[in-house]
């Protein structure tokens, strides 16, 4: 990945999808945001690290799930960290 | 102001009148005569009048398109940032300071031409965070498509300093 050029196309579904969750953490309080942004990127940076690049399916998945919780996250009645949470958890098997 | 003018005006015209019939100036009847004068002098006086602000009304009311309303230069001026922009030299220092701010830069690295990846050793998610930054202080949206080429100081610096809504 030396060049951001070569970008594959989930590699940017997977940045987009980081981009809103960063976007979506801003309308909230900054309290809340703080622990969002925390969150999001643990996780992301988690999954970066430990999914296997060539594991598409699995890929997909996790692109699916995010796009459905940052869907949930941009309620404005949802504060975040307890989706977060939950999600996290679950991610950890 | 106006008004003021206009009431001199028509106490000339009245004093002219009265000038005129002065003989007869304890006759009652004379006197309803001059009542009846004045009142058929005041059409003439009132059109006199009314001729005599129109010009000082059209005068104000170019006035008053000449210079806009301050509702509509309150609506203008988000326009007119084009014409307090930013210098290249304040884009490059605060971008500059963006970077060092980034809790994986490390501060010493930072230079104009700084790559994120290659110079900064940022990954994308890094630049993602970074771009993100560079919107907040700037106060911009960068769009999606934009923000995916932002990969470099340089290509961050072009963008910021041609965007007409940067502050």
């Amino acid at each position: 990945m030396a060049s951001r050029s070569k970008l594959s196309g989930i590699q940017r579904q997977v940045l987009v999808l980081y981009r809103g969750f960063l976007r979506t953490a801003r309308l909230k309080s900054p309290e809340e945001r703080h622990r969002i942004e925390s969150v999001v990127s643990a996780e992301f940076r988690e999954n970066a690290r430990s999914v296997d690049r060539k594991n598409f399916v699995y890929i997909e998945y996790l692109l699916r799930r995010g796009k459905k919780q940052l869907q949930q996250l941009k309620d404005p009645d949802i504060t975040g960290l307890s989706t977060l949470e939950i999600n996290k958890a679950s991610s950890l098997h | 102001m106006l008004l003021l003018v206009l009431y001199v005006r028509s106490e000339k015209h009245q004093h002219t009148v009265n000038n005129s019939s002065l003989p007869a100036k304890s006759n009652p009847k004379r006197t309803r005569e001059r009542e009846m004068a004045a009142a058929a002098l005041r059409p003439a006086i009132l059109r006199r009048i009314r001729l005599s602000p129109s010009p000082a009304a059209a005068a104000a009311a170019a006035v008053e398109g000449s210079q806009p309303h301050a509702l509509a230069r309150w609506l203008a001026r988000p326009m007119s940032s084009h014409d307090a922009h930013l210098t290249r030299d304040e884009v490059v220092d605060r971008l500059v300071d963006v970077l060092k701010c980034h809790p994986k830069v490390d501060p010493s690295k930072v230079s104009p031409e700084a790559h994120f990846e290659k110079d900064l050793g940022l990954d994308s998610l890094d630049t993602v965070e970074v771009v993100m930054a560079i919107e907040e202080e700037f106060k911009l949206e960068i769009p999606d498509q934009e923000a995916d080429k932002i990969d470099s100081l340089p290509l961050a610096i072009e963008y910021v300093a041609n965007h007409p809504m940067a502050t």
